[in-house]
């Protein structure tokens, strides 16, 4: 059997597994909300089943994507974190080498199953819980409904299948081989791929790595374990409101343009807003009225007047502020209770206490945020484990600094870092009002020209890479030292990022797209043909020529959403990242798009995706709500999605947190 | 229903980094100009619309990121495109000398009757002048190309620039592009793949 059959086997079972992953998700979340003390729920043994499987999908696309520019891809990465697994200077570092052929059948085909194609109408997952956490005995607000009553009920149910459901074996996931060839014909887009050494194996050494250290990454398939179960719970509550809310349609679509002052605040107060109740609105603007109006926030940048009613801003912001103070006392609480120490991250699927993934995605307080950062990501341990390499790497750079190809372009983006952010400016303007520009006057540049310098020296396959200015950038604003952001810096590209999505190939940046367009017509198929055309997804990616949007998108992942959405919102998308991984980017991706889908498909002029895209995100103020959507996922009891929110726990979910596991573990 | 255009013309920016790419497209689509401009990643994407010899012309212009291992990313969608314009900086040597590599990728992954255009943008900079004109000059005669000096900053000759670039494709196209759209009635112009792609080139070799 030729390779190419066998790349095709993988997929056909891929296909077939993520087609049967829904029913049995359906009947794992019956079985889940009945027995929710079990301590496995069957989706999660499902996504078990699909891991290897989903992995094959995403690495055939990689790898298919790779055809047409690069027959082969050696990728060199830093091992997943261990205090022992420390790259050495100038080394390569843990090789792994793909090779592939493509071909292409059927591929005009389309998948048998897009979970959210019958979502034409708009949802009805938000009520009185959308927020959760503020309605929950976990809340920052003083302002409860009754229904918070039996939210704090579901909460607790959910709270204890959420931390059953977390145990996942992931080196439990099973293999294709030839002699399991499906017949089923659901399976139609179909690519052949050759994959030497297997994602699978170098997935186990990263789950080996992740179960030594507990803190580091936690496994992708506990964590959408934990979504599933979460979600079970809560969907019958909100199944059970919706029914007995007829508004509740209204009240998403008014809530969602509330959020992005689209629309009047007052006109609505929505029920899930950690603020005064309809009544108190009068007492609410009075209070918004006596606050100061600040043109920047508390990290410098300007607050984006410009997209935001402000009206809104200062609502939002007062709003948020009780939110944060209420936070920053529950983290406190957290952290005395444990002596001054982040709570280990549980990823063996024992019960979470506190359950510190909620406590992350309920964002952690600045005050924490950057060491938090630190601590579970694996930075700090990779920094601790080894002292004065950054100076030395520094003092290397700092020599050879002429000799550096990526000088030059390092130097000039320096001041076009957060040029309009109070810690990065460094404009002059002399006495005839010419301006001069000088980033050695600022402390901030002269720290981000030395991360950069020093990681063009570790990482040189990658050297520097635009927009790596942006992240260091904002680690910089909550690390303690520029060694701090050194490493996470290094953390994010070498353990979080793909492989090679900022080498001079940026072939990872590239796949990322191409998946994100097959969930996109996965997923969003009226979306899909709005994007492309009509053009059916396998046909762009055999001719390479994705559609122009992903230009757009391709920007979202490159600085983790920096740019793209208000800044605090990034900051708490960034929270669930280090903790949750790589897939909460392209969740927030798919929420994102997912969110305009009435707008897409209302344009008349399908160029006008374009600015749609490129602004509506900057109106993403709301982030605490926002980060409900792409985190946390919505079905009903019939299994029928209603959600417009990416959930993680569909199939495109599923899609999303297996292909990035693979995507980190070996197909780059 | 017909769109409220007579043409839609794709244009891409494409040079060094740093030459004032994002800084021209501020200027042309909103008229205005700083200098604490970010760092373009990727693309960024502007729209404006123009009369043109009595007709109206939509300008759907991407600023790409200048640094080379971004071409992977924008290279691909340069055969979307009708018009190219190159910018160097008229004070950076280095961003005159690679224009010939951007024009090699020009010629490597956009339709062959492509439009380009020569920028040297910073004109305003004259202290700081290296680049001469006559050099330039001389390197867009020799690929048939318009070249323009201007200055994103002090508005010189940028609205020209885009102007010229429209007309030419206008000149060349235009005319076979409208025929083709009123052929096929179609009420949008789409923007994936192909669509707008195939009647566009089909229209430049007619």
């Amino acid at each position: 059997m030729t390779s190419q059959q066998d790349r095709q086997l993988y997929i056909q079972q891929a296909f077939k597994e993520l087609s049967q992953s829904i029913s049995q998700q359906q009947s794992g979340k019956a079985t889940n909300h009945i027995g929710r003390t079990t301590t496995r729920s069957p989706f999660t043994d499902t996504i078990l089943k699909t891991t290897t499987a989903t992995a094959s999908v995403t690495a055939s696309t990689a790898t298919s994507t790779l055809k047409t520019k690069t027959s082969i891809v050696k990728s060199t990465t830093l091992p997943l974190t261990t205090s022992k697994s420390s790259p050495t200077f100038n080394q390569p570092r843990g090789k792994q080498k793909t090779s592939g052929t493509v071909s292409m059948v059927n591929k005009h085909q389309r998948f048998p199953y897009s979970p959210l194609t019958d979502l034409a109408k708009p949802s009805l997952h938000h009520d009185k819980d959308q927020y959760g956490d503020l309605s929950d005995e976990d809340n920052g607000s003083s302002h409860r409904s009754n229904l918070s009553i039996n939210n704090r009920k579901l909460y607790s149910e959910s709270n204890i299948s959420f931390s059953s459901s977390t145990g996942t074996n992931s080196s439990s996931s099973s293999h294709y081989s030839g002699d399991s060839i499906p017949s089923t014909p659901i399976l139609t887009p179909v690519i052949h791929t050759v994959l030497s050494g297997g994602s699978s194996s170098s997935s186990s050494n990263s789950h080996t790595a992740r179960d030594k250290k507990m803190s580091r990454i936690p496994s992708y398939s506990s964590s959408i374990g934990s979504f599933t179960t979460h979600s079970s719970t809560r969907s019958k509550q909100q199944l059970s409101h919706t029914a007995s809310t007829t508004a509740s349609v209204k009240w998403d679509w008014t809530i969602e343009e509330d959020a992005y002052g689209r629309s009047n605040l007052d006109q609505t107060q929505p029920p899930c807003m950690p603020c005064p109740q309809k009544k108190n609105v009068e007492q609410d603007d009075l209070l918004i009225s006596t606050l100061e109006t600040t043109e920047r926030d508390r990290y410098g940048f300007k607050k984006p007047v410009q997209w935001i009613n402000l009206k809104h801003l200062k609502r939002f912001e007062h709003h948020y502020q009780s939110v944060l103070h209420y936070r920053n006392q529950k983290w406190n609480q957290l952290l005395a209770d444990h002596e001054n120490q982040f709570p280990p991250l549980n990823a063996k699927g024992k019960k979470e206490t506190p359950p510190l993934r909620r406590y992350i995605r309920k964002g952690i307080p600045h005050t924490y945020r950057g060491k938090a950062w630190m601590h579970y990501s694996g930075a700090r341990s990779k920094m601790e484990a080894h002292p004065g390499l950054y100076d030395s790497l520094l003092a290397s750079a700092m020599a050879t600094e002429d000799q550096n190809e990526f000088a030059q372009v390092i130097r000039r983006d320096l001041h076009r870092t957060f040029p309009d952010n109070t810690q990065f400016a460094c404009a002059h303007t002399d006495q005839d009002g010419n301006i001069t520009l000088d980033p050695e006057s600022n402390a901030k540049l002269v720290s981000l020209k030395h991360i950069l310098f020093a990681f063009s020296v570790y990482s040189p396959h990658i050297g520097y890479c635009q927009s790596l200015n942006y992240l260091v950038g904002i680690f910089l604003l909550f690390t303690e030292s520029e060694e701090e952001a050194f490493w996470l810096l290094v953390n994010t590209v070498h353990d979080y990022c793909p492989s090679s999505m900022y080498d001079v190939t940026m072939e990872g940046a590239n796949i990322d797209q191409v998946v994100l367009m097959m969930m996109v017509y996965e997923q969003m198929p009226s979306i899909w043909n709005k994007l492309a055309g009509g053009k059916c997804f396998w046909e762009c990616e055999q001719t390479d020529s994705m559609p122009s949007i992903t230009l757009v998108t391709s920007h979202w992942f490159l600085t983790l959403f920096i740019n793209i959405v208000p800044i605090e919102t990034v900051l708490r998308i960034w929270d669930c990242f280090f903790i949750e991984g790589y897939q909460v980017i392209f969740r927030t991706a798919l929420t994102i798009i997912k969110m305009n889908e009435h707008d897409i498909w209302a344009l008349d002029d399908p160029i006008d995706v374009f600015p749609l895209l490129q602004n509506m995100p900057r109106r993403l103020m709301d982030c605490h709500r926002f980060m409900e959507l792409p985190i946390s996922p919505n079905k009903t009891s019939n299994g029928s999605e209603l959600s417009s929110k990416i959930g993680g726990n569909n199939v495109g979910g599923q899609s999303l947190t297996i292909w990035s596991s693979a995507h980190k573990g070996g197909v780059v | 229903m017909n769109p409220e255009y007579d043409y839609l013309f794709k244009l891409l920016l494409i040079g060094d980094s740093g030459v004032g790419k994002s800084c021209l497209l501020l200027r042309f689509a909103d008229d205005s100009y700083t200098e604490s401009y970010i760092s373009t990643i990727g693309v960024d994407f502007k729209i404006r619309t123009i009369e043109l010899d009595g007709k109206t012309v939509k300008l759907q212009i991407w600023d790409t990121a200048g640094q080379e291992r971004f071409r992977t990313i924008t290279s691909s969608y340069y055969r979307g495109a009708h018009g190219i314009i190159i910018v160097y900086d008229v004070t950076d040597q280095d961003s005159f000398n690679n224009v010939e590599q951007w024009i090699r990728e020009v010629d490597r992954y956009a339709a062959e009757d492509i439009e380009k255009v020569l920028i040297g943008n910073k004109n305003d900079l004259v202290d700081k002048k290296v680049v001469d004109i006559n050099q330039a000059q001389e390197l867009a005669d020799s690929y048939g190309m318009a070249l323009l000096e201007t200055s994103a900053k002090e508005s010189t000759n940028v609205e020209q620039a885009f102007l010229t670039m429209a007309r030419q494709i206008k000149e060349r196209v235009g005319n076979a592009i409208q025929q083709h759209q009123q052929q096929q009635q179609q009420s949008t112009v789409r923007v994936g793949q192909g669509a707008s792609v195939q009647p566009q080139q089909s229209g430049g070799c007619c």
